[in-house]
């Protein structure tokens, strides 16, 4: 009997979790960092950007192909094109090092930990509709470091005029949300149960996209 | 007795090992280490892609209007390395598993439609040479158009949606059971596709 009651406490007892209103990155930081509510060694920090991933030969993948469809009797087409993009979340690194590095200052016993997330998702919003006949972004992403696949299938209007306008190295923003589970401070020393919603402004485009082989 | 009946039956609720999915223990990389609810040296990570297992582990297969690939999962070796080994300053005792995903689905998209007439994927729980095996008939169009977009080394996305039963450590050190639904990207294409004979064989027509 002991030994159940002892380990329903430890089983409750050794566990912490993020105090998600309390960012402890200096003031001007553009980098958000947690304490966990009982580990005073432990912090998480969140993504605070999206790129588009590379491949191992430092090729951006974004892969478009154009096709025919819903062809008539009269052998009439649309044409559309298929997008593929693979974003991944990420840190500013210097940024991060620099938070880091003033909290170890202060503690030299610091751990950080990327925030886990509980969902994920992506989401265009109305920019994008006259452009895109069909995407799909994941809309059930992964954890921080994973990739996001995003498909877009664009409609004629989109192939004569985003293309064009990715190939110029201009961007279309879009949202990343992330949700996440953690505590708030209620500021007298105990802590509530929370889970919020962050978001992080992506770009779809990219300087590195001028004169890409597939916009050509 | 009653009371007895009473812890028993709490108990029951707190042996079942869960990873605790608002924590990560990963201090060396920006790889998510879940911490076991129940035992403390107990860490779960997961896969961070499913990608195409080359031929001669089962691999690609491409005839005329069909394409059968197995998946496999992929963890980057590099970030579990260095996430290891900083969780062991810590946690000398520390084990690294991967967790096991039992449900998944691998939903299609509309413009799916478009390059599969039908598709069927399967789940291998054995996970040791592949993770799952999708049967991907072709209409026409997914024949001229997906085929030479593979061949290219292109990549069509898919997701590998799974469920994790774990649980969410609340602000007074109690557990509560939590489903995260959630996706790995998938890969369809890549370089073993490219370099699959069926697919150096094929030639649009």
């Amino acid at each position: 009997m002991k030994y159940l009651i002892l380990l329903l406490i430890l089983s409750t007892s050794i566990h912490a979790a993020p105090v998600l209103n309390e960012n402890i990155a200096a003031n001007g930081s553009q980098v958000t960092i947690w304490p966990d509510h009982r580990d005073a060694n432990h912090f998480y920090y969140a993504p605070n950007m999206m790129n588009i991933a590379v491949d191992r030969n430092e090729n951006l993948k974004f892969h478009l192909t154009e096709y025919l469809t819903n062809c008539n009797f009269a052998r009439r087409c649309v044409k559309r094109g298929m997008l593929n993009v693979f974003f991944v979340a990420g840190y500013r690194e210097d940024q991060l090092k620099d938070a880091q590095a003033g909290i170890l200052r202060l503690n030299p016993h610091a751990r950080f930990s990327p925030i886990p997330f509980l969902s994920s998702q992506v989401e265009f919003g109305k920019i994008l509709s006259p452009f895109v006949d069909e995407h799909d972004c994941s809309p059930r992403a992964g954890q921080a470091a994973d990739e996001v696949p995003c498909s877009l299938i664009l409609n004629p209007r989109g192939l004569m005029t985003l293309l064009p306008y990715l190939n110029d190295g201009k961007t279309l923003p879009f949202k990343f949300f992330y949700r996440i589970s953690g505590v708030l401070s209620t500021g007298d020393g105990r802590f509530i149960d929370e889970m919020l919603n962050y978001s992080i402004t992506v770009n779809l485009g990219d300087e590195k996209l001028i004169n890409h082989p597939d916009l050509n | 007795m009653r009371s007895l009946l009473l812890v028993f039956i709490f108990m029951c609720g707190n042996l079942w090992a869960a990873p605790i999915l608002n924590r990560n223990m990963s201090f060396g990389s920006d790889l998510i280490l879940w911490q076991d609810h129940l035992d403390k040296n107990v860490f779960y990570y997961l896969p961070s892609s499913i990608q195409v297992v080359e031929r001669y582990h089962w691999g690609f297969a491409l005839s005329k209007n069909e394409m059968k690939v197995a998946f496999t999962q992929n963890v980057d070796k590099v970030k579990l390395e260095r996430s290891k080994k900083a969780l062991l300053a810590h946690y000398p005792k520390a084990v690294l598993v991967q967790y096991e995903l039992n449900k998944f689905m691998v939903p299609l998209k509309e413009y799916h439609k478009d390059f599969f007439r039908e598709y069927r994927c399967i789940n291998n729980k054995d996970a040791k040479e592949y993770i799952a095996y999708c049967i991907f008939q072709l209409t026409q169009k997914g024949v001229d158009v997906l085929i030479p977009f593979l061949k290219n080394g292109k990549i069509l996305p898919l997701n590998y949606v799974y469920a994790i039963d774990g649980v969410l450590e609340l602000a007074d050190g109690t557990f509560k059971k939590y489903v995260q639904e959630s996706a790995i990207p998938m890969y369809l294409g890549g370089d073993v596709v490219v370099n699959d004979p069926d697919m150096q064989a094929f030639r649009a027509d």
